[in-house]
């Protein structure tokens, strides 16, 4: 099992502006999530829920307020370090899949491993034991318009998990998929993080979707409106 | 610049002529004095006036051959002279000067002038400053007008006349004029003053045909840029027409807005354009005047005639090219479902059976080349070589999105091995859009082409040159009265001054050359005279293959003369041939002993020796004088001696400064392409970060996503620099394969043109530097783009559609 790893939010707040105005997204949110934990973040369109999960991946930066990760201040890590740690330590899962167009399956699996040096046979070795685990041992050359919905994500989850990550955020996974499809993948995040401990951090606005979570924050306006515990953390 | 060459030969001409609707001339050497009577007796002619034409080596700080004109008869009916200050020369001594002449010689009424005739160095006094109009305007100004007697004594006309223009009475039909006067006045040829011009014009015409070619290629590059761009651009808002749609926009309506707008681009970047190659263009009529003036025709004005009428060409040209290029995608645009045109642009890669087809076009044209090429082989113009030179443009266009994909795809895999993932996701780029990428390869393979296509003529034609004037020039010092480059209007020297260079210790042979125009067949061929039994003491003919070899002293005293290889391909003569040239005296028929290899002129050169010249064309004076020395060692005191004549105005060049002038000559004969070919090559470059821009954006969400799962900056960079570097081998590639017909096309040009034979060269070393140079500055080019490709906000490039 990989070492898990905790996030912190202190007082974060993040303000856009658009067209002459400044928006803003989030409101100085203060949040932990204890290692090995699967957290949901919930809230309306436009709540800061998906502006969340981009400052805890690095690939945003705050406009007050810090964000931990593992422990780091993400402010205190030069881009290249924190893209370091978005390609071995952390998997990210989005609401269009984000796959590249002209890649395979498996090479798009295999991303992170190959910009990480690990040579392509090797690379493509480890993301087809993902790809198979996750069910698409018969997809595993098809490009993404070749496949599904459902299996687009699936090959997502495989590209996230391939590089053996300590958290896992996930911006909506299900928010373009149909109901079947939707309530496969969220078996899938939940059982993986589950067998790996990984720490979760998913963004939602389906109820439905988040009940899979051992704890539910709920954001509104950019503000944390409710933070509570699951039934099934209880049961954990 | 090629207009404004032609015109000013027009003007000059035209100045020179004046009212004057027909010019008299010999058909080789001057009139007879009687012959100006004879044209005035002729029905049908109102006036003549005629003229002594040449020029006077002006000493002093700025030295420099002044075209001069010495009127006599109908003058004032003929010519206009408006003069600005002072009047006409009416005494001996007696100079008036161009406004220009003045201005750069500083000399004004009353000053001295200081000129070397070849009566000897006089000083002529400055009567009057010519106005801006009439014979004031011949040659930019820069002339001088001489007083017809002092011209006569001080060239030893007796008489004798260069041309005789006329005024046709009214209603009398010019062309019967003509033929009266060439039966009137035997030896004379009558034509239209522009006739003469037409002449000078067709011995420009390789040079404007050289030109011509590049500029047709540089537009080529520039055209596709603009047609690349337009359809980027349009395909860009694919979303945007989208919307339109669902909101109501008919089809028509979109399609219509769309080519307004891209016409108003076009002809805001046309305009741009076309004001801005103006301003080059006047910056290089200097340089392209000198090498006209140095071979041609005494002098041209570097003044830049506008050519409103391809300026209006081009100008649509680019506005036409604009659209076509915005037309195409706004029709897919406009005729997609809305709702489609809405999603995020999808890419379509060049379908096989689409390739193929392309091949075949390209097929096409290349076979359409090597007709046109067939053709240029008899061809006196360069019509049929640039339509080649064009077809092969259209193959190299046609090709580039096939062949770019194989390549891209034969030598993908190479590249992934070596550069790993970054090579991987640029191959896949350059697949997804091969179009896009081809054009840009393809205008960079344009500029290629011209590149390696003119370095390897112009070095072929270098070597040849070269190499022969190791071979033909052999004396050590070269007497003239202006830099020896082959001036039509030279300054003559007096024969006596040889007998005066002999006497200096030290020289051991003087060698009298002289060389005259005359008309044969239709072209103004050279006619040179050397002192043979000299001339073999100082160099080796080379005999041209098929040649038997000759002794060439034995044409001495005989009607006998040996010609140059291009005369004897124009105008189909063989060792012991003969031909028959016009003379002051009549025709005369001259047995061609040999055919021998010579460059003085593309328009053919007949030598003979200079006793057999001056018994039948009548004139004794020297253009130049070779001295060969007893000893080289003596050279700088010969040197000195020689300044010492004639007032020190002579002009003196030792063997080696002789042949640097005439490489200097072929050089800057050149030098005007390497501008148009460097700014294909910046043009192509710039395609080349045009594209690139647009890769960038179109594939903004891409980057984000690599960069969310974990690409360095560093890694993005990469790809989008081996993406450019992909595209810039690409055409440079193409463009060697273009290069090498170019040069094969530009040699058939001039073999048919000027009749000289040039070997087949290829010039590897350009080839490869320019393959570096093209793929290097691609890179470059594209490394802002890379920049701003590794600088993405994530998060926002994640959330762009």
């Amino acid at each position: 099992m990989e070492r898990v790893i905790s996030v912190a939010l202190e007082g974060v707040s993040k303000t856009f502006h658009r067209g002459g105005e400044e928006v803003c997204a989030l409101d100085g949110v203060t949040l932990a999530v204890p290692a090995g934990q699967f957290c949901v973040v919930m809230g309306p369109s436009g709540s800061g829920k998906s502006t969340l999960l981009h400052l805890v991946a690095g690939i945003d930066a705050p406009t007050a307020g810090r964000v931990r990760v593992d422990g780091r201040d993400l402010a205190t890590l030069s881009d290249d370090e924190r893209t370091l740690m978005r390609r071995r330590r952390i998997g990210l899962v989005f609401q269009f899949f984000n796959l590249l167009p002209t890649l395979s399956a498996l090479e798009n699996a295999s991303l992170p491993l190959q910009l990480d040096g690990v040579r392509r046979a090797e690379a493509e070795r480890r993301a087809r034991a993902s790809l198979v685990e996750l069910g698409l041992a018969e997809r595993l050359e098809h490009r993404p318009h070749q496949l599904s919905g459902g299996q687009m994500q699936r090959v997502a989850i495989a590209r996230a998990l391939v590089s053996a990550p300590a958290l896992l955020l996930a911006d909506e996974p299900t928010g373009n998929l149909d109901s079947h499809s939707g309530e496969d993948v969220l078996r899938l995040l939940r059982e993986t993080a589950t067998a790996r401990g990984h720490t979760v951090l998913m963004v939602t606005h389906d109820e439905h979707a988040a009940r899979i979570g051992d704890r539910i924050v709920r954001l509104q306006d950019g503000r944390i409106v409710s933070d509570l515990s699951t039934a099934r953390s209880a049961s954990a | 610049m090629n207009g404004s060459s032609s015109s000013t030969i027009d003007e000059l001409v035209s100045a020179y002529a004046g009212r004057a609707d027909i010019t008299v001339r010999a058909a080789a050497g001057t009139l007879a004095p009687d012959a100006l009577d004879a044209v005035r007796r002729v029905d049908g002619v109102r006036s003549a006036a005629g003229s002594i034409q040449g020029a006077l080596l002006v000493g002093g700080t700025e030295r420099a051959a002044l075209p001069f004109i010495a009127g006599t008869g109908d003058e004032d009916a003929v010519r206009e002279h408006v003069f600005e200050t002072g009047r006409a020369p009416l005494r001996s001594g007696e100079v008036a000067l161009g406004r220009e002449a003045s201005r750069r010689l500083g000399l004004r009424v009353g000053a001295a002038l200081l000129a070397l005739t070849p009566s000897g160095t006089r000083t002529l006094t400055v009567s009057g400053v010519l106005a801006d109009a009439g014979v004031g305007r011949a040659n930019g100004g820069f002339l001088a007008v001489l007083d017809f007697a002092t011209a006569d004594a001080l060239y030893a006309r007796a008489g004798r006349l260069d041309a005789v223009d006329v005024v046709t009475a009214p209603g009398a039909p010019a062309a019967a004029v003509m033929e009266r006067i060439e039966r009137a006045v035997p030896g004379a040829i009558a034509g239209t003053p522009e006739s003469r011009g037409g002449q000078t014009k067709r011995l420009v015409a390789s040079l404007q045909s050289l030109l011509q070619v590049v500029s047709a290629l540089s537009l080529f590059v520039g055209t596709f840029l603009v047609f690349n761009t337009m359809s980027i651009a349009v395909a860009q808002r694919k979303r945007e027409f989208g919307v339109l749609r669902a909101l109501g926009a008919r089809r028509r309506e979109l399609v219509a807005v769309v080519a307004a707008e891209a016409a108003v681009l076009g002809l805001a970047a046309s305009v741009a354009g076309g004001v801005l190659g103006l301003t080059l263009a006047q910056a290089l009529l200097g340089a392209v005047n000198r090498q006209i003036r140095l071979n041609f025709i005494a002098g041209l004005a570097d003044q830049l005639v506008v050519p409103w009428d391809r300026f209006a060409a081009l100008v649509a040209f680019g506005v036409i090219a604009a659209v076509a290029g915005a037309l195409g995608p706004a029709l897919a645009a406009a005729s997609a479902p809305p709702a489609e045109a809405m999603t995020t642009p999808r890419h379509t890669a060049v379908a096989r059976p689409l390739r193929l087809r392309l091949l075949l076009v390209a097929g096409g044209f290349v076979i359409l080349a090597g007709i046109a090429v067939a053709a240029q082989r008899g061809a006196a113009d360069t019509g049929p070589g640039s339509a080649a030179a064009l077809a092969l443009m259209l193959a190299i266009a046609m090709a580039a999105a096939p062949l770019l994909a194989l390549g891209v795809r034969l030598v993908g895999p190479l590249l992934d091995r070596a550069l790993g993932l970054p090579a991987r996701l640029a191959r896949d780029s350059v697949l997804r859009a091969p179009g896009r990428a081809a054009v840009t390869a393809a205008a960079l393979a344009a500029a290629v082409t011209m590149v390696v296509g003119m370095a390897s003529f112009i070095e072929s034609d270098r070597r040849t040159i070269f190499g022969w004037l190791d071979q033909a020039v052999n004396a050590d010092l070269f007497v003239s009265a202006a830099p020896l480059g082959g001036s039509s209007a030279p300054v003559s020297l007096a024969p006596a001054l040889g007998t005066e260079i002999e006497r200096i210790p030290g020289v051991r042979l003087v060698d009298r050359f002289r060389q005259t125009r005359v008309d044969y067949e239709g072209s103004l061929v050279a006619v040179s005279s050397t002192d043979v039994n000299v001339y073999l003491s100082r160099a080796r003919p080379l005999f041209a293959p098929g040649t038997e070899p000759y002794d060439l002293a034995k044409i001495i005293g005989r009607d006998e003369a040996f010609v140059s290889d291009n005369f004897a391909r124009k105008h189909d003569v063989r060792q012991g041939g003969e031909i028959g040239l016009p003379t002051p005296a009549g025709p005369v028929r001259f047995r061609v002993v040999a055919v021998i290899v010579d460059y003085t002129t593309d328009q053919g050169l007949v030598f003979m020796d200079r006793g057999t010249y001056v018994r039948h064309f009548r004139d004794e004076s020297v253009d130049s004088f070779a001295v060969m020395l007893e000893d080289r060692s003596r050279e700088a005191e010969v040197r000195r001696a020689l300044e010492a004549l004639q007032g020190g105005v002579l002009f003196i060049q030792s063997n080696a400064e002789f042949k640097a002038s005439i490489r200097a000559i072929v050089d800057d004969f050149f030098a005007t392409t390497y501008v148009m070919e460097a700014i294909a090559l910046v043009v192509g470059v710039l395609g080349v970060a045009n594209t690139m821009i647009v890769a960038v954006l179109e594939r903004r969400r891409e980057i984000g996503v690599l960069r969310a799962v974990g690409a360095l900056r560093r890694q993005v960079r990469r790809t989008i620099l081996i993406e450019a570097g992909m595209i810039g081998a690409a055409g440079a590639l193409l463009g060697l394969a273009g290069g090498a017909a170019l040069a094969g096309i530009t040699m058939v040009i001039t073999e048919s043109t000027t009749g000289w034979v040039l070997p087949y060269l290829y010039e590897w070393g350009t080839a490869a530097s320019v393959t570096l140079l093209a793929t290097a500055a691609a890179i470059a080019a594209a490394w802002w783009p890379a920049r701003s490709a590794a600088r993405l906000a994530v998060a926002e490039a994640l959330a762009y559609e």
